[in-house]
C-alpha cells in the first residue's frame, strides 16, 4: 500500500511536470531525479506519450445538427412543477432559517424559564386517606431567603390563585405566592399556604395562611407551585420539524432550480 | 468554423420563418463577441450560429466522456438547451470553453445518474461504433496510416470508458477539451488539487494500457522515441 501510495505520488509530480504545474523548486528536484534514473524517465516519457495521444484524438464530428428551435427553449418546456421553483427556492430558503431561529428562541427562553424558576422542596406523601399532602420543611431545615410575612388576615385577602399576594409586603423584596392547594386531607389541621419566601421571625404556623376559594383548606399542610416551568416540548418537536421538513424543500427546490 | 456547405444543411427542411437569409449573420466576418451579445439579448439565431460554429468540439467532448454516441449526442443536445437559458451567467473569455464545461457538466450528471460502474475492463468493452463516429482522413495520409490511427483511437477511446466517472471527466476536459487546471475545477466545484490527482491517475492508468497494446502506439512511440511537446 506504501509502494502504490508512492508510485501514485511519482505519477502526480510527472503529470505536473507534463503541464508545467511545479513550482521552481519541485521542478528542479525533479529534473535532477530524471537525470539520475533512467527508470522515472522512461516513466515519464510513457506519461508524455500518452498525453499527446490524448490530445491528438481525433475529433469526431457532430453526426448532426444541435441548433436550438423555438419550441425547444419555450417556457413552456420547463414541467409545471419546475415554473413556480425560480421563486420558490428562496422562498423555502428564508423560511427556513426563520423557523429555526424559531426554534433556537422558544428553546433558549423556555430553559431559562425553568432556570431561573425556584424550585420548590416539598416532600409528597400519602398521609392518611387516599389524598396526598405536601408538606412543608421547617423553616430551620431550608434556609429560604427572607421575605415579609403575610399579615395574619383573613384568607380572604389572598388570591387563590398563584400569583403575587395583595396584601401588603413590606420590609422585603421578595414576593410571596400564595397556592393553591389541591387536595386536602380530612386529618391534617394546619394551613395551607406556602411562602416561598418565609420571614425568619415566623413560624410556619404564624405565616401559613389558608386558601380562598373553592379548594378544600382544611388539611393542605402547604401548596406546590401549581405550574412548574417546564420545557415546551411539543411546540419545541414541532419547530424541529418544521425546520427540518422546511430544510429539505429548500433543498430540492434548489437543486431542482440548478437542473 | 462552419462552413458553407454546413448551412446548407442546416437551411434543409427548415421552416423559412425560422430562418430566413435576412436573419443570418454573415459568416465571414464572424464575430463571437457579437453573436454572444445578441443571443443575450434574446436571439436565438444568434446562439444557433454559435452552435453550428462549435458544435463538433461540444460533441466530440461529450462523445469522449460519454463513450457512446447516443448518450453523447443527448448530452450535448441537452446542455445546449442549458446554455441558452443560462446566457446571462458568461461573463466573458472564451465561449467555447463555457460552452465545454457546460457539456461536461451535464456529461458527469449523466454517467452517475446511470450509475455505470466506475471501472470495468478493456475486454468487458464493447467494440467502438466505427459508423456513428467515422474518422476523417486526413489530406495526405495513407490508407494504412489512417487505419492505425483509427484502431488506436479505438483503443484509447475503450481505455477511457474504463476509468471512473470522475477520472474520465477531467482527463478529457484537461487533454481532449485543452481545459486548464483552474477551468476544470471551477467547472465540477472541486479543489484545483483534486484536479491534479484525478488527471494523473487517469493519464497512469490510460499510460498502463496503452503499454499493454504497444503494437497499436505510432511507431516513434513504440521505439521510445521522445514525444514532441
Amino acid at each position: 500500500m506504501k509502494g502504490q501510495r508512492e508510485e501514485m505520488r511519482i505519477d502526480e509530480l510527472l503529470s505536473a511536470y507534463i503541464d508545467g504545474a511545479l513550482n521552481p523548486r519541485e521542478r528542479a528536484r525533479l529534473e535532477a531525479r530524471l537525470a539520475a534514473e533512467p527508470a522515472l524517465r522512461e516513466r515519464l516519457d510513457a506519461l508524455q506519450e500518452t498525453v499527446m495521444l490524448l490530445r491528438q484524438l481525433p475529433s469526431v464530428p457532430a453526426p448532426r445538427n444541435f441548433i436550438l428551435t423555438p419550441a425547444m427553449v419555450r417556457p413552456a418546456q420547463l414541467s409545471p412543477a419546475r415554473q413556480p421553483l425560480r421563486w420558490l427556492a428562496p422562498a423555502l430558503s428564508m423560511a427556513t432559517a426563520v423557523s429555526a431561529l424559531l426554534l433556537v428562541v422558544v428553546l433558549a427562553t423556555s430553559l431559562l424559564g425553568v432556570r431561573e424558576a425556584a424550585p420548590t422542596t416539598a416532600m409528597l406523601g400519602p398521609q392518611g386517606g387516599a389524598t396526598q399532602v405536601a408538606e412543608i420543611p421547617a423553616p430551620e431545615e431550608t434556609p429560604l431567603p427572607e421575605a415579609a410575612a403575610l399579615p395574619p388576615s383573613a384568607p380572604e385577602e389572598y388570591s387563590a390563585e398563584i400569583g403575587v399576594a395583595q396584601s401588603a409586603v413590606t420590609d422585603t423584596t421578595a414576593v410571596t405566592l400564595p397556592l393553591r392547594v389541591a387536595l386536602a386531607t380530612p386529618s391534617a389541621t394546619e394551613e395551607a399556604e406556602v411562602q416561598m419566601l418565609l420571614a425568619p421571625e415566623e413560624t410556619p404556623e404564624e405565616g401559613a395562611r389558608g386558601f380562598e376559594g373553592p379548594l378544600p383548606t382544611e388539611t393542605p399542610m402547604f401548596a406546590l407551585p401549581a405550574e412548574t416551568p417546564a420545557v415546551p416540548w411539543l411546540p419545541l418537536a414541532g419547530l424541529g420539524l418544521l425546520t427540518l421538513a422546511l430544510g429539505l424543500a429548500s433543498a430540492m427546490a434548489w437543486r431542482s432550480r440548478r437542473g | 468554423m462552419a462552413e458553407g456547405g454546413k448551412f446548407g444543411g442546416v437551411l434543409d427542411g427548415l421552416p423559412q420563418t425560422y430562418y430566413t437569409v435576412g436573419q443570418r449573420w454573415d459568416m465571414a466576418s464572424f464575430d463571437e463577441a457579437s453573436l454572444v451579445q445578441a443571443a443575450q439579448r434574446g436571439s436565438l439565431d444568434a446562439f444557433n450560429e454559435l452552435i453550428l460554429t462549435y458544435q463538433d468540439r461540444v460533441y466530440n467532448l461529450a462523445y469522449r466522456i460519454m463513450g457512446d454516441p447516443a448518450a453523447a449526442a443527448d448530452a450535448t443536445q441537452e446542455a445546449l438547451i442549458a446554455a441558452y437559458r443560462n446566457l446571462s451567467t458568461f461573463r466573458g473569455g472564451s465561449f467555447v470553453a463555457w460552452l465545454l464545461r457546460i457539456v461536461a457538466n451535464r456529461c458527469y450528471d449523466e454517467l452517475r445518474r446511470q450509475k455505470r460502474r466506475p471501472a470495468i475492463s478493456l475486454e468487458d468493452m464493447g467494440e467502438v461504433d466505427e459508423d456513428a463516429n467515422p474518422v476523417l482522413i486526413d489530406s495526405g495520409e495513407s490508407l494504412q496510416d489512417h487505419v492505425e490511427r483509427w484502431e488506436l483511437a479505438e483503443y484509447l477511446q475503450k481505455a477511457i470508458n474504463t476509468l471512473p466517472h470522475d477520472q474520465r471527466v477531467v482527463v478529457v476536459l484537461s487533454d481532449v477539451g485543452g481545459q486548464a487546471y483552474g477551468e476544470i475545477a471551477a467547472a465540477l466545484g472541486i479543489p484545483v488539487g483534486t484536479v491534479k490527482s484525478r488527471l494523473a491517475r487517469a493519464r497512469a492508468r490510460l499510460r498502463d494500457l496503452l503499454q499493454q497494446q504497444k503494437e497499436l502506439l505510432p511507431a516513434a512511440y513504440r521505439l521510445g522515441g521522445e514525444a514532441e511537446r
